[in-house]
Parts: structure tokens; sequence; C-alpha cells
């Protein structure tokens, strides 16, 4: 097991909200080294084991917002619970990070968040997602490169 | 807004699978509305299947909710299966029987710890329980996680498993694979013991439900991939009379289409299934039962969070027998042609009956696909519980009473992801 871990979340039904699926795919089609690279439907279990088992943590899942799409956008994580955003998996990401943390995982954690345009059912990701995936792919790749 | 005149609104309902909203009116100290409003218009994945092949929905279905896929694939996998006039025994149904079981653990872990003892414990949810009883969040992750493991081991993977098919598995697993699940079985059988114990100490609030209870039935299996439908009122029909007995309509203020039995509400889930199949229990888990003061006679939804437990412990011991006397198919699916036919299948999701429904042409084209969640078949049941709680309650401080009201529809651990996707709570006092 590696130091750091790429998650990519998502559901490949749901148009762009398999982006972090696509950055996961195309991490590992790049075949990067010493890293971990997962993906995750979103569920709480998981996250809080990424969290518990890696030092760094690298999350990429689809947001909606006002940004064009295949906008991507990026923060560090300051260990604070982030409620308010909704989940169809019983605990939002923010709550499991934020379990993770009150359970003794330490990891640092980066999250990148791909804007998308189409989330509905039997939906092909946009063509701004599918592009801007394999772009913060490349970034994330890079990045892991020089750390 | 005269006295007695209340309107309590919670704009996103917390800890559900899903999101929707709920409205509660009140006026003159009277309940005078409820209403469970779930958006995201219904049937998207049905009319998805619409001109698919038959092997389509076992794949396909399972994405419609990162917690119960098993669920979606068995009941699937079942209505095709009848359509095509085959039957599935032996190792590969008892391999069936093994993932629904590792469903069964991650859900109600999953549930029971996340999502409704903060409830019970006074906390605003699992983040804040677990400063004060780390160990116990610790304790529903780790029984998540077996439930998970089992899940991986027959599906190939934790979430929407891709080993399942119609006609069983695309593989199925060795003895040898099996084997290293039953020490985990094991340490969750008394994990899932402990948890009946625990969720027996908390305080319940005073309700008895008064509708019908619905859930499959077995004649000698707790209900599971049960064969018939049977109910607190004497129904007992098989799968295929689902249709007859249980209509659809749109509900104005819902998306999703609603059931009624007989015109009226009815429940399914965990405390239908438990009333309905008590003596089909382990004799070890309706001892635990006895213990913690539940039997057949329950018609607490509170309690429920107990018989989840309950039920956990039995999905252990079954998944441990079931590893026991595995002995490998010659191949892990039996060969399934399509023709032009009408299939029913259900199974016991964790929170209910799950019932599908695929008419196919002579080349295996899906023409028709009707799939109806538990969720969905409880939502007038919640919706009255819920008004006779709230108006019961109704000298509460407004925090309270609107805790109150998101833990009473906790009790059904609705799953609104699959009944629609959005739901939201609002409680009015106006």
């Amino acid at each position: 097991m590696n130091a750091t871990v790429v998650c990519g979340l998502g559901n490949d039904l749901r148009g762009d909200d398999a982006a972090g699926l696509l950055v996961a795919r195309a991490l590992l089609k790049l075949d990067v080294q010493g890293v971990d690279v997962e993906e995750h439907s979103g569920e709480p279990d998981s996250l809080v084991a990424a969290m518990s088992q890696h030092r760094h943590v690298i999350i990429v899942d689809a947001v909606a917002g006002d940004a064009p799409p295949g906008t991507v956008l990026s923060r560090f994580w300051n260990g604070a619970a982030m409620r308010g955003a909704v989940s169809s998996h019983g605990l939002s990401v923010g709550e499991a990070l934020g379990l993770a943390r009150v359970l003794g995982a330490n990891a640092d954690v980066a999250v990148y968040g791909i804007v998308g345009r189409v989330f509905e059912i039997g939906s092909p990701p946009s063509v701004e997602v599918v592009r801007a995936a394999a772009e913060l792919a490349v970034r994330i790749e890079e990045d892991l490169s020089c750390a | 807004m005269r006295d007695g005149d209340q309107t309590i609104k919670v704009a996103a309902l917390g800890r559900v699978e899903g999101e929707g909203a709920l409205h509660v009116s009140v006026k003159r100290g009277v309940v005078d509305d409820v209403r469970l409003e779930l958006y995201e218009p219904p049937r998207f994945f049905e009319s998805l299947l619409r001109g698919r092949s038959y092997l389509d929905p076992v794949d396909i279905t399972a994405r419609i909710c990162g917690i119960c896929p098993v669920a979606y694939q068995m009941s699937a996998a079942a209505a095709i299966e009848d359509a095509c006039g085959v039957s599935i025994d032996g190792a590969i149904r008892d391999l069936r029987l093994l993932i629904y079981c590792g469903e069964w653990i991650e859900s109600h872990a999953l549930h029971i710890y996340m999502l409704h003892a903060p409830d019970f414990l006074g906390y605003d949810g699992a983040i804040e329980m677990a400063r004060d009883h780390p160990d116990r969040v610790r304790a529903g992750l780790e029984l998540k996680k077996v439930g998970n493991q089992v899940v991986e081991v027959v599906g190939g993977r934790p979430v929407h498993p891709v080993n399942p098919r119609v006609g069983g598995f695309h593989r199925a697993p060795t003895r040898r694979e099996l084997e290293p699940l039953l020490a985990p079985l094991e340490r969750a059988y008394e994990m899932a013991r402990e948890t009946v114990r625990w969720t027996a100490t908390f305080g319940f609030a005073d309700n008895v439900l008064d509708c019908e209870l619905v859930s499959l039935s077995h004649p000698s299996e707790y209900a599971i991939l049960g064969e018939r439908i049977t109910s607190t009122r004497g129904l007992d029909v098989p799968v295929s009379a689902f249709a007859e007995e249980f209509k659809e309509d749109q509900s104005g203020h819902s998306t999703a289409l609603i059931s009624r039995h007989r015109g009226k509400p009815y429940l399914v889930g965990p405390l239908a299934r438990f009333v309905l199949n008590f003596e089909k229990l382990s004799d070890d888990v309706r001892a635990e039962a006895a213990r913690a003061g539940v039997g057949p006679s329950c018609r607490n939804p509170f309690q429920t969070i107990v018989i989840r437990a309950l039920e956990t412990m039995e999905a252990c011991a079954l998944a441990l027998r079931l590893i026991a006397s595995y002995a490998e198919p010659a191949a892990g699916y039996v060969d399934v042609r399509p023709r032009a036919a009408t299939g029913y299948g259900a199974s016991e999701a964790p929170r209910g009956l799950l019932y599908h429904r695929y008419r196919l042409d002579n080349d295996g084209r899906i023409e028709q696909a009707v799939i109806v969640p538990p969720t969905a078949q409880n939502q007038l049941a919640i919706e009255d519980d819920l008004r006779a709680v709230v108006g019961a309650n109704l000298r509460l401080p407004r925090e309270q009473l609107q805790a109150l009201s998101e833990q009473t529809i906790r009790n059904y651990d609705p799953c609104i992801s699959c009944a629609t996707h959005f739901l939201t709570v609002e409680v009015d006092e106006a």
C-alpha cells in the first residue's frame, strides 16, 4: 500500500457524476507509480478506510455549480465537517471525511471537483467533463511526479 | 397564525438513502396534512431498460442504489428466469443467498450505527456520536466491512457487484475463496449480538403501527428469496399475483408511484419480515430477540433498530451455514434462453420487498419493465405513522418535534434513491 491514494467518486449511469471515475481510470491508464488509485461509489466506510490507511488522500468528484461545465475546482480540506451537502449514500463525502478524522485518521486531503452539466440517469458524460477529467488526470500525475 | 397552528419545515432530510421532502402542517392543534414529497421523475430505469437485452437488467438495475444493488440484481434475475421458464436451485441459489446476506449485513450496519443510533442517543449525526462513542462507531464500520467482504468475494466487488448474471454467476467462487470469510463472519455474528443488546437499551417512544404488514415467505427459510407474498391480514399469494393485489398510482405531491393494498397503506421491511417470519429465525436469534423484548407481536416502528440488529445476526448465521455446506457447482450459471413471456420476481431487500416484472419478446428484448421498490410501497404507511407521531407530540418544542419527525422517517430506513432520487423534509405549523 502506498502513502498516497487517489479516490475517484461517482456513478457511471448518471452522466457527469462519473467524473471522478473517469479521472481514476485515466490515471490507471497513465500507469502512475507509487500511488494507489481507487474507484469509489461514495460509501462512507470505504472513504474512512482510505483516510485511515494513507497519509495523503486525493478525492475527485463531480460538483454542481455556476461555473462552466468542465471547470476544475480544488481545495485542501481543513478537517472541518462539511454539512449541508446532500447525498444518496447516507453520509455525504464531507461527513465521511469528518467521521474518519474523529476516529483518528490524520491524512491530509485534497479535493478536486469537476463541474458537471448532465446528471440524468442513463446519460453519457458531457464532452466538457470527459475532456476535463483527462486533463485533470495528467495534472495529478504531474503533481505526484514532482512531489 | 392562530394558537395551535404550526408549520414545521425540514428543508433537507438527512441520514436517509437519498433526498426528498417531508411537509407536515398543523392547524388548530390538529395535524392537517402530511406529505412525503419525492421529486425526481420516476421510472427512469424502467424506460432505460425497454428495448435492451434480457441479460442487461441485472447489471443496470444494480446501479439504482449503492446500498442494495444485490437486491435489484436478485429480483431482476428471478423475474427474467421466471419469464424464460428457468428455476435456480442448489449451489447457485445458495450463492445468491450468501451474497444477499452480505448486503443485509452492510446495509443494516450502516443504518443502525451511522444513520439511526444518533437519533436515540441524542446526537446530530454519526460524527458527533463518534466523538463520545468511537468504539461503537468503529464496531459498526467493521460490521459493515464484513458484509462488504462477502459481497466482494461472491460478487466481484463490494459495491455494484459484477459477478451476478441471469442464470447465476459469471464464475462461481471456489470453496477456498469463501473459507476466509468464516472467521470475520463468526466475529460479525458476535458483534451483531452485541448490537442487539446495545440497541435494546435505547428508549423507544410509544407507537403502534396499525397497517397491514407484508413480506415474502419461504417454507423453511427466513424470507430473503421467498416464493410467496404473505401478510398479517391473511394474504398468501404467489409473487406473480403482486400486480393484482397491489396497485400503484401517482400522488399529486410526489413523482414516485405509491402503492396500496386493496386501497390501503401497507408496510414492507424488517418489521414486517420479522413479524411474519419469526418462527424461521434460528434458535439463538429468537432467544436474543426474547432477551431484547421484541417478538412477533411487535408493532412499534422505533424498535426496528433492534430488529435490524437481529436480522444482521441471522444473516451472519446463514452465511456461515452456507459457506460450511458449500459445494462448488459444475458451472456458475444455468443457460437461460429467451422466449416471449412475462416474468415475475421478488426478493427481500434490506428495506423490504422489491418486485420486478419484465415482458420479453422472442429475441429476449425487453418490451416492458416494472420495478416496485420498498420505499415507494411504504410511503403512505410512513405518512400515516408520521401523522400519528406528530399528533401525539404537538406539545413538544418545535425543535424536538422536528427531530422526532425525522427519527420517525428514519425508522423505515427509506431508500429514496430507489423510490425516486431526491427527498427533502418540511414540517409546517401554519
